[in-house]
């Protein structure tokens, strides 16, 4: 399931005072089972980009297809692009409205055309894949408490099967153990379920840890399109950009800056203490 | 899609209007609606729209947002103009078409409705273009306190109105991305027969009911961490001046309705011609 | 002295069940502590963990089940203090569009000081001043609604400080802004600190964020586990692992590569020094 956007151009209230030019001439490829992150400040269009991926903002200009689907069509099948690609607002909890976690879950795939006996087993095998116990099903969401909720709420979401699935900053407002939860889903999902993951970040160190590619999008436009480590590299840019440079970065930063280049992949803490120990030169 | 509902609202300028005082303008207004349904002739609404221009000139607001306004109602008004047409009986049949009738009378009525709805529409949002909602809430419970001695809670209801314009704009972001959400989830708001539509939106109404419900209790938190207790000991930051506009404002308006409602008050003593007497004020 | 004092403070909420019966839930739990006046204390724990509740414990908000919440030598539980503790203690809340009376900026921070009654040109003074000190005195005469999020937090705080308190209270203020948003907040609270001498209680559980504070206190199930400075916090690491806390990854690259034998500063919390450090000693070598 590919993306493809090209010459993607988007203005808000075109033709009042208010007009925005939210998306510039955006170019972005992103190709099955990507893990892709999508950074930039707040009001620089990376929303406005990812909502444009299952129509919930129609093309003004350009062209756009996901998968098979042409979005530059006037008649797009609706029901369909919405069933591959799944999108999880910032805080979905919000959305959740039915008497039921089992009834909440089904709502998408009920809307997209699931026939009934399927519905069921999707509902169950979605709540097992975000880590929740069947016993919930009968349960108000509700009374959950505020991490169980996004997770049924992410549930909603995967119960429609997407192919690719878009989360708008799925960890905001979670503590510590509730984004480990989250990002360690999430990845699992990509990783084992194939599923191309499109994750809309203000966390950098999330980000670094996590992804395979990073789309920075400034003022409308995407300025850069990299792995993150070769990203971060570019410190200074990076930080004028009002984006700040995630630790583990800095410190390969200045270990680079010295001329001690270390070759593994590294991302989180454990592996640059390892690989740095490993240097053994290190005096006692 | 619920972003371009701009209809009366608040225009930022620094005219004349704008800076007149808000209880003023409050009043005015009041008397100007009155006023309308005191001009009967044609010749007495090209006087108020004279008289509207003047206004619309000193308060520096574009003629197309003033004109907005009455694009916001005109379904209605195209219904109750096609009911006058057809169901006013009079003396000059015009058309007859099967069980149609249409008549002079009706026509003539027809038109007056219209721009008397148009004016009484035209004239409040011109209030609501050049007065902040803030200080309109201000300028009703400033009016409105002499109540206080009849025991009516003006404060309160003031404050009620001034958390829910304050509390709007966020409400109708909420709105549109619980809008947003469930459409990502595939639901569908456009298509089915009204009762399906009407299910449709449970699933916008549930979220946003509980949302309310959280933000009203975060609210009161907030409110009381502030220390509100309601009215007493109160004091207020704004305080409200006249100044020589107002006094130029008033003279204005009151100068021309006194003409109006000395001209409908003398109708009868005219000595015109029946047949004559729509043309005049 | 201590500003504040908490002596064996519990409150639970009542939680209805299935039956019209209902059960209580621990919100604070026999929690003892002193709050210095003028020091920068940070509370954490994850979510759930009882310290938004402890906020509310502080300005009479919430009035303790068992125990005494003391500020400024007035009991909270005395519903005359009410008024005057809320004043001392000034609150801000998470969620920045929740916290606004009305749409325009200098009204909505004139909020609290006229409930309190105070002569209106002195309320305009303390309006601009409080502006002043967040550093929005241009958006005065704004509406509230084309603010970004950490512009709201910042006039929540002005409509705190218009009170005069003697406390500021932070219930998870940052914890729904970007990182822009989050970093003039702190910034604004942290000059307050310093320049006003304002006692602070920055409630969080962003590792990051404690930092700069004078005293960490963290909770977990209502009870307090542990309070010292943050570089002692943060030495215990297994013990913010059990309560499902994270201390910030340059600390925890310093602590490990010290614990393995590296002369780095445990302490050092920025990334680039310490790689700089790293490459010195491989260099030494």
């Amino acid at each position: 399931m590919s993306i493809v956007a090209k010459q993607l151009n988007f203005i808000y209230n075109q033709g009042t005072p208010f007009e925005k030019h939210a998306l510039r001439d955006v170019n972005v490829e992103i190709g099955d089972g990507e893990f892709v992150a999508i950074v930039g400040h707040t009001g620089s269009g990376k929303t406005t980009f990812v909502q444009h991926l299952n129509a919930l903002i129609r093309l003004q200009s350009g062209s756009l297809t996901v998968g098979d689907i042409d979005l530059t069509q006037k008649k797009t099948d609706l029901k369909r692009l919405r069933g591959m690609v799944g999108m999880v607002f910032q805080y979905p909890e919000y959305q959740l409205f039915a008497n039921t976690v089992e009834e909440d879950i089904a709502f998408g795939p009920k809307n997209i055309g699931v026939d009934k006996e399927k519905i069921e087993t999707l509902v169950k095998d979605s709540l097992e894949l975000v880590g929740m116990p069947l016993a919930v099903l009968k349960k108000s969401p509700f009374d959950l408490s505020g991490g169980e909720k996004r997770r049924v709420a992410l549930a909603g979401v995967l119960a429609m099967q997407p192919k690719v699935l878009v989360l708008d900053e799925p960890t905001a407002g979670l503590d510590p153990n509730g984004k480990r939860e989250i990002l360690s889903l999430v990845k699992k999902l990509n990783r084992e379920k194939g599923i191309t993951v499109i994750m809309v970040s203000h966390d950098m160190n999330e980000v670094f840890e996590n992804v395979d590619r990073v789309i920075v999008f400034n003022q409308g436009q995407v300025v850069h399109d990299l792995p993150p480590r070769e990203l971060f590299r570019k410190q200074q840019d990076v930080e004028g950009m009002n984006l700040e440079v995630p630790y583990v970065a800095q410190f390969l930063n200045a270990l680079e800056s010295h001329g001690v280049v270390l070759n593994q992949d590294i991302r989180t803490v454990d592996e640059a203490f390892a690989a740095v120990n490993a240097l053994k030169g290190g005096s006692k | 899609m619920f972003r371009d509902i701009t209809f009366g609202q608040y225009y930022p300028s620094n005219s004349f209007v704008h800076k007149m005082d808000a209880r003023i303008k409050l009043v005015l207004n009041l008397l100007y609606l009155i006023g309308i349904f005191f001009v009967v002739s044609f010749v007495g609404f090209a006087w108020i729209t004279l008289f509207l221009l003047i206004a619309i000139f000193a308060s520096k607001v574009p003629l197309k947002n003033v004109l907005k306004s009455v694009k916001g109602i005109l379904f209605l008004m195209l219904f109750m103009i096609v009911l006058n047409v057809f169901f006013t009986k009079g003396e000059n049949l015009l058309v007859k078409w099967w069980i149609f009738e249409i008549y002079a009378e009706g026509l003539i009525f027809a038109a007056k409705m219209f721009l008397r709805l148009s004016y009484l529409v035209i004239g409040s949002s011109l209030l609501t273009l050049t007065t902040t909602p803030v200080d309109l809430t201000h300028a009703l419970e400033s009016l409105l306190k002499p109540l206080t001695w009849i025991k009516v809670p003006v404060h309160d209801l003031a404050l009620i109105m001034s958390l829910a314009l304050s509390l709007i704009p966020s409400l109708i972001n909420e709105t549109d991305r619980i809008i947003r959400a469930q459409k990502a989830r595939g639901a569908d708001f456009d298509t089915g027969g009204l009762i399906k539509r009407a299910k449709a939106f449970v699933p916008i109404l549930i979220p946003l009911l509980v949302s309310s419900f959280r933000r009203a209790e975060e609210l009161a938190f907030a409110m009381n961490s502030r220390c509100y207790e309601g009215s007493t000991h109160r004091t207020c930051m704004r305080v409200m001046k006249l100044s020589w506009r107002d006094f130029v404002g008033t003279l204005v308006v009151i100068l021309f309705f006194a003409a109006v409602f000395t001209v409908y008050a003398t109708q009868d003593t005219w000595g015109l011609s029946e047949g004559l007497k729509w043309l005049y004020f | 002295m201590s500003l504040i004092k908490l002596t064996d403070v519990s409150y639970s909420y009542k939680v209805p069940a299935d039956d019209d019966s209902y059960t209580w839930q621990v919100g604070v739990k026999d929690v003892s502590l002193e709050i210095e006046k003028g020091s920068f204390v940070a509370l954490v724990g994850h979510n759930g963990c009882g310290k938004s509740t402890l906020a509310k414990l502080l300005n009479g908000l919430f009035i303790p089940h068992n125990g005494t919440v003391e500020v400024d030598g007035m009991t909270t539980d005395d519903p005359k203090n009410i008024f005057k503790i809320r004043s001392t203690v000034g609150m801000v809340f998470q969620n920045p569009d929740n916290q606004m009376v009305t749409s325009i900026v200098e009204e909505d921070i004139a909020f609290g000081p006229e409930n309190l009654g105070v002569p209106q040109k002195e309320i305009v003074e303390r309006v601009k001043w409080a502006l002043d000190k967040v550093g929005m005195s241009k958006f005065a005469k704004n509406t509230t609604t084309k603010l970004s999020g950490g512009q709201k937090q910042r006039i929540a705080i002005a409509g705190a400080l218009a009170m005069h308190p003697q406390v500021l209270v932070l219930d998870e203020s940052t914890a729904m802004l970007d990182p822009q948003g989050r970093k003039e907040v702190l910034e604004v609270v942290h000059s307050l600190n310093k320049e006003e001498n304002m006692t602070v209680v920055l409630i969080t559980h962003f590792m990051e964020e404690v930092l700069g504070a004078d005293k960490v206190v963290v909770m977990n199930h209502g009870q307090k586990v542990t309070e010292g400075t943050p570089m002692e916090v943060f030495s215990r690491s297994q013990l913010l692992d059990e309560v499902g806390l994270k201390i910030p990854r340059t600390i925890e690259l310093a602590r490990k590569l010290n614990s393995a034998g590296w002369d780095v500063d445990v302490n050092c919390t920025d990334a680039t020094e310490l790689g700089d450090r790293v490459c010195q000693l491989l260099q030494n070598n």
